[in-house]
């Protein structure tokens, strides 16, 4: 353990001062990937978690291209036979082949060094398996080499990033909606609520809105030039004509794409229940597609926005298992906690994640609380960080972490993990 | 997940001071300037005329502390006095994201060497920090 200290820091002693000690941080969302330096103010690299791949790569036998490709540009180029996939189901890893293409990646074309030299602390959902805590460890020491490990929960890191060892963090990210009790710096996971409504759904609504308006949806990518056209007015656009044979994924991800900014733009959360007469008088917000079609849109925003608290709202995905509003999710996460720490949790409630970057969305979610919490229960919502740290924030706690001199009796030492085997994890990493 | 912070050994000689021997009124911790270690910044002398702001306007409105308070009250229901001793996590929002971070994860080691607190107060702002509240809350234990 000494030795492998002193590796680390004679290593690093040249980017860092004192104690600290270069670590990479990893933290995976199912939106996008964060990736960095621990001790630094913002991830270097924020790169999708999509990733496209060439399923006819082996009988090309193309050596100048790689099967893989990665990053924000490079998905998006449109080629014949690329998928689009993602290496995350339910917010855990499940495709370990993507999984380490990345990481081969990242070491290769981001981080540009030996991953054998650097310790890596990487995030987890708290609702983590066992068997998938254990391979990841196992893959990044085998495969790997690094000399020192850490998983943290990253509900936990958002906590403590926001100086509160005690909190409940309310993550709602584009494939779900998680609500994580969080006590007195650990997580209960008995408590634990997750809910599939979540920005993913609003992707579908905005949809299903945009079709039954006849609004041609092309993504960009098919787009060859378009003139400026008055509002609700046929578009004037022309398609690309030498596009090659894409596949269904990587068409949906582009899709996904101008939805995702659809929704950004002109979604609203409305500020109590939405009611079609009250919304009807809301200011519009214009918008333009890629074919230049452009039009304005007013309840429909507010409508879309309700969905979150209101599940009846939705038109499709309307009987899905699983669909809870936000509100009822947090409602009943703290439910099932101990009934001496709910006020504990309630003065203490942490909004993170994409979705929650909505406008109106922090001051909805604590009007609905607000009306069914005991009035004997001190309700404060902590939404001061600004959005750049919203988005960042269980990064930014791992950066913190994995710099401090302190913190290295905390990783799981290569030794230890050739002494004690995969399993280690369950212990030095609670 | 904690730190790794350790406590320095004057803590708890403060501490006890405090807890047992009642000589401050409260004592402040915080992190030393090489993150190294929890130590005490301020203690003070046990006086008359004690008034809970006293205390509350020696918490930094930008950084982070721990103190622990021997607490003066008269229960609700027979005006009895008591004494309790709180310890207070103040981690504003203000406060720079490293100082947060490191308060909320170095909380535990701190805590597990202090016996016999009867309150603990997770302070963000100070709206958390109202007399009547800790008293309300010391006042159902």
């Amino acid at each position: 353990m000494a030795n492998s200290n002193l590796n680390w820091s004679s290593v690093c002693g040249g980017l860092y001062s004192g104690e600290e000690i270069g670590a990479f941080v990893f933290d995976i969302g199912s939106y996008s990937t964060r990736l960095g330096v621990a001790g630094e103010d913002l991830p270097k690299y924020d790169i999708p978690s999509a990733v496209a791949y060439d399923e006819n790569y082996e009988e090309k036998k193309d050596t100048q291209k790689s099967k893989y490709s990665f990053g924000d540009v490079e998905i998006r180029v449109p080629r014949e036979g690329v998928q689009i996939q993602t290496f995350l189901e339910d917010g855990m890893i499940s495709n370990w082949d993507l999984f380490e293409a990345l990481v081969d990646h990242v070491y290769a074309k981001k981080f540009c060094a030996a991953s054998n030299e650097y310790p890596v602390l990487m995030s987890e959902p708290s609702w983590n398996l066992r068997a998938k805590r254990e391979k990841v460890t196992e893959i990044m020491f085998e495969k790997y080499e690094i000399p020192g490990f850490y998983l943290a929960k990253s509900a936990l890191l958002t906590a403590f990033a926001s100086g509160r060892p005690t909190a409940l963090v309310v993550d709602v990210g584009s494939k779900q909606t998680s609500v994580v009790p969080v006590y007195e710096g650990y997580v209960l996971c008995q408590g634990i609520v997750r809910s599939t409504l979540a920005g993913d759904t609003l992707i579908a609504e905005s949809q299903k809105l945009l079709e039954t308006m006849n609004i041609d949806l092309a993504p960009i990518y098919t787009v060859k030039s378009k003139d400026p056209v008055g509002i609700n007015e046929q578009p004037k656009w022309t398609k690309k004509t030498n596009l090659p044979n894409v596949t269904p994924s990587y068409h949906n991800k582009m899709l996904y794409d101008l939805l995702c900014d659809f929704n950004s733009q002109v979604v609203q959360i409305p500020e109590t229940s939405y009611d079609d007469s009250l919304h009807d008088n809301a200011p519009a917000v214009s918008y333009e597609f890629p074919t230049g079609f452009n039009s304005e849109f007013g309840n429909e925003r507010f409508r879309i926005g309700e969905c979150l608290f209101d599940p009846r709202q939705l038109q499709v995905m309307r009987n899905a298992q699983g669909m809870l509003s936000v509100s009822l999710a947090v409602t009943t996460c703290v439910g099932m906690c101990d009934v001496d720490i709910r006020s504990n949790l309630y003065s203490s409630v942490i909004v993170t994640g994409g979705t929650t970057m909505l406008n109106g969305f922090t001051d909805r979610l604590q009007y609905e609380l607000q009306r069914k919490i005991p009035p004997t229960l001190k309700l404060k919502m902590h939404n001061s960080q600004p959005n750049i740290q919203r988005r960042f924030s269980a990064w930014l706690g791992g950066s913190i972490l994995g710099s401090l001199g302190c913190f290295h009796q905390l990783w799981i030492s290569k030794q230890e993990y050739e002494e004690g085997g995969k399993n280690c994890v369950e212990r030095k990493c609670p | 997940m904690s730190s790794g912070i350790d406590v320095n050994s004057k803590v708890l000689e403060a501490y006890n001071a405090l807890q047992l021997q009642h000589n401050y009124k409260y004592v402040i911790f915080k992190l030393s300037d090489d993150l190294k270690q929890i130590e005490v910044e301020t203690t003070k002398k046990n006086y008359d005329g004690f008034a809970w702001k006293d205390f509350t306007d020696q918490l930094p409105p930008c950084d982070v502390r721990y103190a622990v308070v021997d607490f003066h009250f008269n229960k609700k229901s027979d005006g009895a006095k008591q004494e309790k001793v709180i310890f207070v996590h103040w981690a504003p929002d203000n406060a720079p994201i490293k100082r947060k971070m490191l308060i909320a994860s170095s909380k535990d080691a701190l805590k597990r060497k202090l016996e016999g607190l009867s309150l603990e107060v997770q302070a963000n702002d100070m709206s958390d920090l109202l007399e009547e509240e800790i008293i309300a809350k010391l006042d159902r234990t």
